[in-house]
């Protein structure tokens, strides 16, 4: 959700279409909105202005974008501790 | 999806949720496929929105079980008025706006209790002559409610002075 963020602010069924473009993964309205709402509350996304049709858009906080980042770093080191697996 | 089938599974969710979000979730739905998938979706996340009010109800439930168990094997009239005091305490507390509610139920629940399972031929340990002389039960349950209302007011009033 984050990561959908990290490319600008976007309501939605626009974060809908980035997950599933990016993730192959369809996320269901209901699981969208109580992902919002736990990161709204902790600050981490905003929503902006309304739009036409009740739109809402989000965007990722400077404290969102630390946690993206540090997630994105833990899971790098994932990825390097499985290639060494792998490679013995 | 739909207008009315939006509308519905917005209205579903709880009074808080639907004022922050209310709005851009039926914009969302309005551009997503009625799909059993989607439609289950929603309905759970209706589910989770009111959490606390279907704990409460549960709590309830809980509750009023919980008093007339108590009172058709109890010898004596004080451990059923016990739990009645507790549970009047505790969800007045929780849900205020209720309290005539809280005091209505639980005091009610001992002539229920009567009621209800007389049919299965339970009368309790100590049945009344007369089914209806439990309602006097109401009347602690009433008082205790309105001292608990008052503390909570009198708790309420000193917090803002202070």
């Amino acid at each position: 959700m984050l990561a959908a963020l990290a490319g600008g602010a976007k309501h939605g069924y626009a974060i809908i279409q980035e997950i599933e473009r990016e993730a192959e993964h369809r996320m269901g309205p209901g699981t969208l909105y109580g992902i919002i709402s736990r990161l709204e509350s902790a600050s981490l996304i905003e929503p902006l202005e309304m739009e036409e049709r009740g739109r809402v858009p989000y965007r990722i906080t400077g404290a969102g974008r630390r946690v993206l980042t540090e997630q994105l770093a833990k899971l790098r080191r994932y990825q390097t501790a499985l290639k060494a697996l792998a490679a013995r | 999806m739909n207008p009315q089938l939006t509308d519905f599974l917005v209205r579903l969710h709880g009074k808080r949720w639907r004022e922050r979000y209310g709005t851009e979730f039926a914009a969302l739905l309005g551009d997503l496929p009625e799909t059993p998938r989607i439609i289950g979706d929603a309905l759970r996340s209706a589910l989770t929105s009111r959490g606390a009010e279907i704990a409460i109800v549960f709590g309830a439930l809980v509750a009023c079980l919980a008093i007339g168990y108590v009172n058709l094997h109890a010898d004596e009239i004080q451990p059923p008025l016990l739990l009645i005091f507790v549970a009047n305490a505790v969800f007045i507390v929780l849900r205020p706006r209720l309290a005539w509610f809280w005091m209505s139920l639980f005091g009610l629940t001992i002539v229920a209790s009567y009621v209800i399972l007389a049919p299965f031929g339970i009368g309790g340990v100590d049945p009344p002559k007369h089914t209806y002389e439990a309602l006097i039960a109401l009347v602690p349950s009433v008082v205790e409610g309105l001292l608990v209302l008052g503390a909570r007011a009198a708790i309420i009033g000193l917090r803002r002075s202070s």
